[in-house]
């Protein structure tokens, strides 16, 4: 397979929206159980692309396999930092996609925000490698804060990085 | 003052949005600038009261002077953790209603939620008290 890492654009789409079904739906990774809706989750890309939040994907031929994305916090006061969110198809984990993905937005993000925050299951220790690797540390950890998971409850880790000093 | 607390009512919304404004508005301890338009609070709070979520207010009189609420956050996952929130006017600090606002609303939460979370500006000394009072810990710090 030859994946490639690119922006997207609303094209995109749906193919980006069966991507984050398909992991919400593996009850390991992500908070939400299943992706909201197509027409939702099309007016939040789109509100994503107008606000040039960085934001790439990768690509099997058209398909979705992965993303890295910015999310941008909704009140002012927050506006000097932002949440960051990845997600990769299982078929294409441990090629070293992730690593690709977060470093491209961490870059795209670099002089935009002071400091990037995240959440992270505890049991998910690929991810926190990754995040570990790219420079963010913990700070904070949340009990039992979500449930549903095939495995039941996990801690909620809080991870941030200084974007700028 | 004779200050009464009770549950929130829908009418309460206009007298809601002023307290939560103005306490928006200090720049010290919430994350808003401002309070939502009203439209907006009143869709909120009957949400709130639709799914029974612990919402009280302290009133002197018809005006709100305070406020508690545990939230319920937006994605299923999280449901049994509620968002504490909690304000009062300037005027109305340091006697005590923090405590109360707080102790009646986590009693109303009890049996709803697993956990209770609550964040918390670190200079808000007061609010940092009253959470440990309430048995909150600490779990983490983001600059």
């Amino acid at each position: 397979m030859t994946v490639k890492i690119r922006s997207a654009t609303q094209k995109d789409v749906a193919s980006y929206r069966q991507c984050i079904d398909a992991i919400a739906k593996e009850r390991r990774y992500f908070f939400e159980y299943e992706a909201s809706p197509l027409a939702e989750f099309r007016a939040l890309i789109r509100e994503t692309l107008r606000k040039k939040a960085p934001f790439l994907i990768a690509v099997d031929g058209e398909r979705v396999v992965g993303f890295a994305s910015v999310l941008l916090y909704g009140l002012p006061s927050l506006s000097h930092n932002a949440r960051i969110g990845i997600g990769i198809l299982p078929e294409y984990r441990d090629i070293g996609l992730g690593t690709k993905l977060t470093a491209g937005v961490l870059k795209m993000a670099r002089g935009k925000f002071d400091f990037l925050f995240l959440e992270v299951f505890a049991k998910n220790k690929r991810a926190r490698k990754l995040y570990m690797n790219l420079g963010f540390e913990v700070c904070g950890r949340i009990k039992k804060n979500v449930k549903g998971l095939v495995y039941g409850y996990d801690d909620v880790v809080l991870m941030q990085k200084q974007m700028r000093r | 003052m004779a200050v009464k607390i009770r549950p929130i009512t829908l009418k309460d919304a206009a007298n809601f949005r002023l307290c939560l404004d103005t306490v928006a508005k200090e720049r010290r301890h919430i994350y808003d600038y401002e309070a939502p338009p009203l439209p907006k609070i009143r869709q909120r709070l009957r949400k709130r009261l639709r799914e029974k979520i612990p919402h009280i207010v302290a009133v002197d009189g018809m005006r709100v002077v305070g406020w508690a609420g545990v939230y319920r956050p937006g994605v299923p996952s999280i449901w049994h953790c509620g968002d504490l929130s909690i304000g009062l006017l300037p005027e109305y600090r340091g006697l005590g209603l923090g405590t109360k606002l707080a102790t009646r609303v986590l009693k109303m939460a009890r049996g709803k939620y697993e956990f209770v979370i609550a964040a918390v500006v670190r200079k808000n000394k007061p609010a940092r008290k009253l959470f440990k009072k309430m048995g909150f810990q600490l779990c983490g710090t983001q600059k």
